[in-house]
């Protein structure tokens, strides 16, 4: 590090904080300054400087930074308290921590009302660390800085950590602060703090905790932790924490559970929902035997949607084929609609052998959906029954293609 | 959009697409309208019921389809990363190949190592949550027009929501050796900490200053890239199936 930017900060830094105590730094100042300057003059350098300083603090020329922000704090205008901020982060990043530390004191002193402190003590709390020096979570103030303190403790000493954590967990501190308390907790090897979590998962906590710790178990992943989400999902009370235990095991990758509560659950919505899971989670052959077994028309639409979202076009295309209620062949055939030209074929032999003007309508709209043009000419084309021809014809008139309004002409020429 | 009643000069000029223009509108002319039915009696209240939870910001009510879609977009994504991960993994430790033989079972691997690779993906998930919410601010704030000047409270608020997550998840990320994860948390920080210090009304030229900063880091870039790779880190052994 240049020697001299280091001594031109910390002049800066000791006199702010000698003249701020003083209560004589502005006539100090107005003594370095002539009054050459006027007020818009010294608002534009300081401006100036500032944006400087943040573009050296972009390219990582830290000295430069020290340099700008000491000359802006100098000036002693409305971003003087950022300028003393950005000075210290700037050092920090030079190594020099001594002298960040000094003038993140020296900004607590000029500026005791800035809206710069939390980050300053955010700051300060950092370097102490890369110093070597503990910083006690007792010491600060602002719980978000506390928070970094019990971060750095639980690596240090989670025995000590765990408590001031719990305490966060469990009191009444905003939801924010316990998401990033939650966050630390996870982040321990501690068992006690797995066993935090685990409790707080269970209900142990606000809800808010709960969906957290819940969705923590999931991404983490293993059999202790899916045993502990179903541990959870019996004995919740509330739909809302069984949706996210579902979510959970989905995201850990437990489709054996997720199909037990796919066949099982007695809340209709809640086994709707596991059904969906398998489909996101492309089980389905665990979706097909399932819908071969099942009865009641809802869970069997759910079971379509499902099959829809793992992309399997073959079971789909079996139940537009043989499906007994109409209604659900009639939205298996639109699904099959959404799923893109490939189940074109299909959809043409459904239409081809099919006498039912229901299904032959839904074909029509599935081939509409997936903007196929060319089939609907070539099933207008044979279509004999006047009213299906009318809705091919007005499904075309629509759909913006060439193709669609040459062929449209071409039956207009006819008449 | 011409035939109803959007002007285009090109059409004053070019006979070839006003002949054009002329078949398209016949074909129009003669089509029928298909009949739009009247809404039911309780439409209202079923439209206010999915809107009104979004306005609340609560969740309520069945999940669209898009949303299992979406989804099963990162199911798979996971999926296939985690396979890939693994036989990488396996590949290393001499293992049999073929992809059966790749999923390592939890129970097989050390605990400690197990536990560790949990909290790493702990903390690749809440970084990628992380970087999404960044994006959506930057990317507000780089779209703004800074001609005026701008009421950038929300985005404000955000960011200062967001700096304290930050660092904690670089200080994690450092420990944890993720350097590109605690790198770009590094770049975000002074910017997020900028926004955060803006004022609530921010001027023409703090605006573009945001938005020079932001452009000339290649954040809004930087985010999306790493946060792919968080993903498709943070998705590995958990997808493995238990069937």
């Amino acid at each position: 590090m240049n020697v001299w930017k280091t001594v031109a900060a910390c002049m800066v830094a000791a006199f702010l904080s000698g003249t701020a105590l003083a209560g004589g730094w502005e006539s100090w100042f107005a003594g370095t300054e002539p009054g050459s300057e006027t007020r818009s003059e010294r608002l534009e350098r300081e401006s100036d400087l500032y944006q400087d300083g943040m573009d050296a603090i972009d390219d990582e020329e830290w000295d430069n930074a020290v340099r700008l922000f000491s000359k802006c704090a100098e000036l002693k205008g409305k971003r003087a308290d950022g300028a003393l901020y950005w000075t210290a982060y700037a050092l920090n990043k030079m190594g020099s921590k001594e002298q960040a530390l000094q003038m993140i004191a020296a900004l607590k002193k000029a500026y005791p009302a800035s809206q710069w402190l939390d980050d300053a003590d955010a700051l300060q709390v950092e370097v102490r660390e890369h110093r070597g020096q503990r910083v006690r979570p007792s010491e600060v103030d602002d719980e978000e800085v506390k928070l970094m303190a019990i971060h750095s403790l639980m690596n240090t000493d989670p025995e000590r950590a765990f408590p001031l954590l719990e305490k966060i967990l469990k009191g009444p501190s905003s939801k924010k602060v316990k998401e990033g308390a939650m966050f630390v907790l996870s982040q321990s090897s501690s068992p006690r703090a797995q066993a935090l979590i685990g409790d707080l998962a269970k209900g142990g906590g606000s809800p808010e905790l709960q969906k957290q710790a819940v969705h923590y178990l999931g991404v983490a992943g293993g059999e202790r932790n899916r045993q502990l989400l179903l541990e959870v999902y019996n004995s919740a009370k509330s739909r809302d924490a069984k949706e996210e235990v579902l979510n959970a095991l989905m995201v850990s990758g437990d489709r054996a559970r997720i199909l037990a509560a796919a066949k099982t659950e007695k809340d209709q919505e809640l086994r709707e929902d596991a059904i969906r899971l398998l489909g996101v989670m492309g089980a389905r052959s665990d979706l097909s035997a399932m819908y071969a077994s099942e009865t009641a028309r809802n869970v069997r639409e759910a079971i379509i949607d499902a099959m829809f979202i793992a992309g399997d076009v073959d079971h789909i295309s079996e139940i537009a084929k043989s499906e007994r209620d109409s209604e659900i062949r009639m939205e298996a055939i639109r699904k099959l609609g959404i799923m893109g030209k490939r189940t074109a074929p299909m959809l043409l032999t459904l239409y081809a052998t099919e006498s039912s003007v229901d299904i032959k309508e839904a074909v029509i709209d599935g081939l509409f959906v997936q903007g196929n043009a060319r089939a609907l000419i070539d099933l207008s084309k044979k279509e004999t029954n006047r009213s299906l021809k009318r809705e091919i014809l007005q499904k075309l008139s629509v759909m913006g293609n060439k193709e669609a309004i040459d062929y449209m002409l071409e039956i207009l020429n006819e008449d | 959009m011409s035939y109803y009643g959007e002007r285009f000069e090109h059409l004053d000029e070019c006979d070839e697409c006003r002949a054009e223009l002329g078949r398209i509108a016949e074909v129009l002319d003669r089509v029928e309208a298909p009949e739009v039915p009247e809404p039911d009696a309780d439409y209202e209240s079923r439209v206010w019921q999915r809107l009104s939870w979004r306005l609340r910001g609560e969740k309520r009510g069945r999940p669209p389809l898009t949303r299992w879609i979406a989804a099963a977009a990162v199911f798979a994504t996971a999926f296939f990363a985690g396979l890939l991960w693994n036989k990488n993994a396996n590949r290393q430790a001499v293992q049999p190949a073929g992809i059966a033989a790749t999923a390592t079972p939890a129970a097989a691997q050390p605990a400690s190592t197990s536990n560790q690779q949990q909290r790493d993906r702990i903390l690749l998930v809440v970084v990628s949550d992380h970087f999404d919410q960044s994006e959506r601010i930057l990317v507000e704030l780089t779209n703004l027009k800074p001609q005026e000047g701008a009421d950038i409270t929300a985005e404000r608020q955000r960011a200062q929501g967001l700096l304290a997550s930050n660092r904690l998840y670089r200080r994690t990320a450092e420990g944890r050796g993720e350097e590109s994860v605690a790198t770009l948390l590094d770049e975000l920080e002074p910017v997020l900490l900028q926004i955060a210090h803006s004022p609530s009304r921010a001027s023409a030229e703090e605006i573009r200053a945001i938005q020079k900063r932001v452009e000339a880091k290649g954040l809004v870039l930087k985010l999306r890239v790493v946060r792919a790779d968080v993903r498709a880190k943070s998705t590995t052994n958990p997808q493995q199936p238990n069937v």
